[in-house]
């Protein structure tokens, strides 16, 4: 057997006309991982009737072995291209007769079979994906439940929400998207629940993606939402096929690209970022429970800071005297004004947010202690900061680790500094007009034709069986079972 | 979590139309309404509020009549097409203008409110109606869904506030204070009754919301609805009524500006809450804020409607900069201009009914010959 | 257009506002007492600075004093404050005010003065306690409080707390006075303050405090009328006020013992009855229940007969305190019980012919009938001396 690495033709040979070997060659340019591989056959002997193509780092040798070369090595008599296919044990074949199309054969991981003098040839999938263990995703680890998140492999991600869903309707469709290489989207739906106007709707917008570049389903959120800038993020990102499989039974609608681990469900409404993927393995009393405290938790990271500044500032009449005597105690000597003094601890805690995600573990803690130190010590007793505002930042910052979803944490974080400029100058009006605002934002923001409050605007009380309290399963499931038609 | 219903999503119920009517009484019946109500009429003015809501009920009566009678046209539709173009234009223009100085009173006691309840020295309490306005034209622009759906979230907040507020007050309230409420004088009550009519005048502003509406062709269903909506919407302003009597007296009720911020004022409840009316500043403007942008988008949809439509985008602007203006150079100008304009207000009403019975009974006259002809 | 929208809105913005005034720079008024000398409103008040407590902690030396005083005067309050904001070191807040103290000479003058000038502040509360003086100007009680604490107004509320119980205590707030002063058929009483005798409590300087009379001072119409005595206001609280956990001592005089009974309810009801067109009397019944806690002799058994004596003595007792009462009302002409909302409530018609003669011609010569139920409760648990059965053992 010769086995060799393809070298680029020289200059020299351009005036002679190429085989199509030498024409595919040249199409991929400079691929140092390039395989030609010339079969004799052993009955025949002579001339090699076929030639193998590969890119030695995307195949699986011995499926090529296996599959390819014993079989044709084997053969009594040279067959051509069409009968070829039938003689092959492999499943995943396509034939192809244009130098394009077999570039991309290869780029993709086949494995060309090709005849000298025909320019005609018949690819045999031999694919070898670089491919990681299922693990328990990072971001979204729970305590009780199925410890299983998905992989950079579509197509075993796909098994694992079959696997999860088991449903007869269960559909997955593929959508092309405009991609200099034709790239594949899934969209994961159950046909009983999903709205089928939603579907098109999706596909509409789909279609009308041109992309330089799709690594992950992150990169199609800002072609497929509706007009208009939001801080509010429109869809949910999930790691867990059990997630995954609950939401599309619900009539959501998943989407998942090849290559990445993470599959976006929408359309979805604000009360997702309340629910955290244990919620349903809790009691549901105990999971209403956890819901509620995560909305005052979401509410305090919002509004703590800004009714400090408010109440301190401006409507102080508010504050028991008591109260108000002690905050005067602490900022005695302090020299900035009370809003600069939060927004400078504000400041310190996005810094050291940042700092420690780009900071190896054992670095982080240094962090950890030098602000711990420096921010909540040091700076009280050299009087440039006071006690009462490090404990108001401080509770806020918790209580926004508290909020399940890490989006919509940061999210929040980022829309209290208008609040809290506002609550300086206007007090508790101030923070009334803002509130007015992000609401009225809130309501007009429509999510796939779904307004983005739901069920609070427009008003649905059922709605509210899986959204701000947890009913026990007996009574969400019987309202699912008898859905529609 | 269940579907969503994407036939319905761009139409309005008539249970929200019912809640807006309810944040439209608050607003006022909150605010200045019950100081007007206890210098007319005195101690029984709860009693007046019941009055003024049974001839209340027969406006919607009307209201309804005359909407379900055409359910795709609007007030200013149905006018045109009933009266002609000419006089249907002049109608229209007299009915807008109504509406104008109704915006104009509403935001002038906004400017008063905050001025002198809440707003400090060192802010200048134009400045929050400007940005009040620019979050009305924000939320109209979005559509009268958005309007209703922002009121259906924002009400619940405000009578919860209420509620907390009323039951907070039952320990100060002292019923063997000397204030009987049964009305000595029944001719104070009738007068007073005329008050809450011009509140209850603003209720026409929802038969131009008619065509949004989802059964807008079921009768039964919309006086069914609404109507024990209006009850309920009178009788918790009869109750606040009831409230400030039993605690301040006629006389004291009359002599404040926000009588219920100063019912907040007397809660007490040692270290916790010790001010607890600076929380009665969220419900008295965002209350007031929902009312101007019905108001608005009352006058945006009826400019439209009469051939504006060019101007589209820019309506609401417009209109909000004439109401600041004219708002602020009322507040400038003598005190009595604003006086003047209470009293006009008060021809609201007829007004307003005048429109509307004239239209039903055009619709009837119309639909006589159109049978005879058939 | 939108962008011209923006313009006009950030261009207001600019133009006409400053970032507010935060706490430590107000100058926080805890108490205030008002006073009127030579025609004029004479204001005294106590400044908060809790910053010095702070810096206090902070290890730096202690010279300044948490507190100041600022006297002034003037026609009105608010320019009489304004005007001293010449040697007051941040600005005035009247927000947090806990004590208002009225001057004597004041109260005779009448108090809706003050009351007008608390109520239009917009963000003052109308919470604070009343109080007027007695035998002492105000200016004086400030400078006597100023020597010996450091919070005067916390003082004040420490000891409100226990003579709610024990004393005649009528809790009056600022907003209790405005609303009964606008309802023309009550009058009111308003506890008042003074020095207390060197024998009782001195601080550790030797100063001299004050404490909370046990006299009652009424304000007819919004004028002092004149103080009750002890009894009076006594017999009045009975009335009036909830005396829940209140002590009342009493000398048995058939067994010679000392009885304490601590009370566990008092029920007023007040009726009117007619005679015809006039009013035939009025009858004040109050219900009350109590318990025995105390009895100052070893051998004393608690049978039923017994406790039916102590009963009687109560009963005697109170009824003494209200009779005293309603005679001292009748002779001031102030209808502190509030009977004329009962007459009205009785006989409209005959209210609306006599109202305006009700306080000074009615009042003081109706026949008013007081008529008391006390019912000990036995408890069951001590029916003899516990000293007794110990002794036999």
């Amino acid at each position: 057997m010769s086995r060799r690495k393809f070298k680029l033709p020289q200059k020299q040979y351009k005036a002679k006309r190429l085989t199509f070997v030498e024409e595919i060659a040249m199409w991929l340019g400079e691929q140092p991982d390039l395989m030609i591989h010339y079969l004799k056959n052993r009955n025949t002997g002579g001339t090699p009737p076929y030639i193998l193509m590969y890119l030695e780092s995307m195949v699986d040798l011995k499926k090529i072995n296996d599959q390819i070369v014993q079989t044709l090595t084997g053969m009594s008599h040279e067959f051509s291209v069409g009968e070829l296919a039938e003689r092959i044990p492999a499943d995943n074949t396509k034939e192809f007769d244009e130098v394009q199309q077999a570039g991309h054969l290869l780029l993709k991981g086949y494995t060309l079979i090709l005849q000298q003098r025909h320019r005609r040839g018949f690819a045999v999938n031999t694919g070898k994906m670089p491919q990681r263990a299922f693990s328990e995703p990072e971001a979204e680890k729970v305590i009780f439940g199925p410890h299983l998140g998905f992989n950079e492999q579509l197509s075993d991600n796909i098994a694992l929400i079959r696997k999860y869903v088991d449903r007869d309707d269960l559909r997955f469709k593929s959508i092309t998207i405009k991609h200099p290489s034709d790239k594949k989207v899934y969209l994961a739906y159950v046909a009983q629940t999903a709205d089928p106007q939603l579907i098109k709707e999706v596909e509409r917008r789909l279609e009308k993606v041109e992309v330089k570049d799709l690594n992950d389903v992150h990169y199609l959120e800002e072609w497929i939402i509706d007009r208009g800038l939001s801080p509010f993020p429109n869809f949910y990102y999930t790691e867990r096929p059990d997630v995954v499989a609950a939401n599309i039974l619900e009539g959501r609608v998943a989407l998942m690209t090849g290559n990445s681990p993470v599959a976006a469900l929408l359309p979805i409404s604000i009360s997702h970022f309340l629910m955290a993927p244990d919620d349903h393995y809790y009691n549901p009393i105990y999971a209403s429970f956890l819901r509620v405290f995560r909305l005052i938790a979401a509410v305090l990271a919002f509004s703590v800071s800004s009714f400090y500044v408010a109440l301190t500032m401006v409507n102080h009449e508010l504050l028991p005297f008591q109260m108000i005597q002690t905050i005067i105690q602490a900022r005695e000597g302090v020299p900035f004004p009370i809003w600069i003094e939060v927004l400078i601890l504000e400041f310190a805690l996005e810094l050291v947010i940042e700092a420690s995600r780009w900071t190896p573990g054992n670095i982080g803690q240094a962090i950890t202690l030098f602000g711990t130190i420096v921010v909540g010590q040091a700076a009280v007793q050299a009087g440039i900061l006071n006690a009462t505002v490090i404990v108001v930042v401080s509770l806020e910052a918790i209580a926004s680790f508290a909020v399940p979803v890490y989006r919509a944490s940061t999210m929040i974080r980022l829309l209290r500094y208008p609040m809290i400029i506002l609550a300086s100058f206007f007090g508790i009006v101030g923070i009334l007009l803002y509130l007015m605002l992000i609401f009225i934002h809130l309501v007009r923001k429509e999510n796939l034709g779904m307004p983005y409050l739901l069920p609070l605007a427009p008003f649905d009380l059922s709605g509210f069986k899986d959204t701000l309290i947890r009913v026990p399963r007996k009574m969400m499931d019987r309202g699912n079972l008898i859905n529609k038609e | 979590m269940t579907q969503f219903n994407r036939n319905k999503a761009d139409l309005i119920s008539f249970r929200q139309l019912g809640w807006l009517m309810i944040t439209v009484y608050l607003s006022t019946g909150i605010t200045f309404g019950q100081t007007l109500l206890a210098e007319k009429a005195g101690k029984s003015g709860w009693l007046s509020i019941l009055i003024a809501g049974l001839v209340t009920l027969l406006l919607l009566w009307i209201i309804v009549e005359t909407s379900i009678k055409n359910p795709k046209q609007s007030l200013v539709e149905n006018l045109r097409s009933r009266l002609g173009k000419a006089l249907g234009n002049i109608v229209t223009v007299i009915y807008l203008l109504l509406i104008f100085f109704l915006l104009i009173m509403i935001t002038y006691q906004a400017v008063r409110i905050t001025e002198l309840n809440f707003i400090y020295i060192y802010i200048n309490p134009y400045i929050f109606i400007v940005i009040a306005y620019l979050l009305v034209i924000y939320m109209i622009t979005g559509g009268a869904t958005i309007l209703v759906r922002v009121n259906d979230t924002i009400l619940p907040i405000f009578l919860l506030l209420l509620l907390v507020i009323m039951i907070l007050d039952i320990p100060f309230i002292e019923l063997d204070r000397g204030r009987p409420l049964w009305p000595g004088n029944w001719g104070d009550v009738i007068r007073g009754a005329s008050l809450p009519l011009i509140l209850f005048s603003e209720l026409t502003a929802i038969s131009m919301l008619w065509p949004y509406c989802r059964d807008h062709h079921d009768k039964k269903k919309a006086i069914k609805t609404m109507g024990f909506l209006v009850v309920q919407g009178i009788l918790i302003m009869s109750f606040i009524a009831w409230a400030l009597i039993i605690t301040f007296g006629a006389e004291r009720t009359s002599s404040l500006i926000v009588p219920i911020y100063y019912l907040a004022r007397e809660i007490f409840y040692g270290q916790f809450i010790s001010n607890f009316q600076i929380l009665l500043l969220p419900m008295i403007l965002g209350s007031i804020m929902i009312k101007i942008a019905l108001f608005i988008f009352v006058l945006t949809d009826g400019l439209q409607q009469m051939g504006w439509s060019k101007y589209s985008w820019s309506i609401p602007y417009l209109l909000s900069t004439a109401v600041i203006i004219s708002t602020m150079n009322l507040i400038k100008s003598d005190h009595q201009f604003s006086y003047y304009l209470t009293h006009v207000s008060v021809w609201l009403i007829p007004a307003l009914f005048f429109i509307h019975s004239f239209l039903w009974l055009a619709n009837v006259i119309y639909q006589r010959k159109s049978s005879t002809r058939g | 257009m939108r962008l011209i929208y923006l313009m006009i809105i950030l261009s207001l913005f600019l133009s006409g506002c400053t970032p507010p005034l935060s706490i430590e720079e107000k100058a926080i008024i805890s108490m205030a007492g008002f006073d009127k000398k030579d025609n004029k409103i004479q204001v005294t008040a106590f400044i908060q600075n809790p910053a010095v407590l702070g810096k206090a902690r902070a290890g730096a030396q202690k010279d300044e004093r948490p507190v100041s005083i600022l006297k002034t005067e003037g026609n009105t309050i608010d320019f009489a404050v304004h005007w001293s904001s010449n040697f007051v070191p941040r600005h005035v807040d009247w927000n947090h005010m806990q004590v208002v103290i009225l001057g004597e000479e004041l109260a005779e003058e009448g108090i809706s003065h003050v009351l007008d000038f608390i109520q239009r502040q917009p963000e003052a509360s109308t919470l604070p306690f009343i109080f007027i003086c007695k035998g002492i100007t105000t200016r004086e009680l400030f400078e006597r409080a100023f020597e010996f604490t450091d919070s005067p107004s916390r003082y004040i509320q420490e000891i409100i707390a226990p003579s709610r119980e024990h004393t005649n205590f009528r809790e009056v707030r600022v907003y209790n006075l405005l609303n009964d002063l606008n309802s023309p058929l009550t009058d009111i009483v308003v506890n008042g303050i003074r020095l207390a005798k060197k024998k009782h409590y001195v601080t550790a300087g030797g100063h001299e405090t004050f404490y909370i009379t046990n006299t009652l001072g009424v304000l007819k119409h919004g004028k002092l009328a004149g103080w009750m005595d002890k009894k009076a206001s006594s017999g009045y609280m009975w009335v009036k006020e909830d005396r829940w956990d209140h002590a009342v001592e009493l000398k048995n005089e058939r067994y010679k013992v000392y009885v304490n009974h601590d009370i566990t309810t008092n029920k007023p009801d007040i009726k009117v009855n007619f005679r015809g067109k006039d009013i035939k009397n009025i009858e004040i019944e109050v219900d009350i229940e109590s318990k025995i806690s105390e009895i100052s002799h070893s051998r004393m058994p608690l049978t039923t007969q017994t406790i039916h004596l102590f009963e009687k003595d109560l009963e005697v007792y109170v009824e003494e305190r209200v009779r005293h009462m309603i005679e001292v009302s009748q002779k001031m002409g102030a209808d502190i019980l509030g009977l004329g909302y009962q007459v009205r409530k009785a006989n409209q018609k005959y209210w609306e012919q006599y109202k305006t003669e009700w306080a000074e011609k009615i009042y003081p010569r109706i026949h008013v009938d007081v008529i008391i139920h006390v019912q000990v409760e036995n408890t069951g648990d001590i029916v003899e001396k516990t000293e007794t059965n110990i002794e036999n053992k």
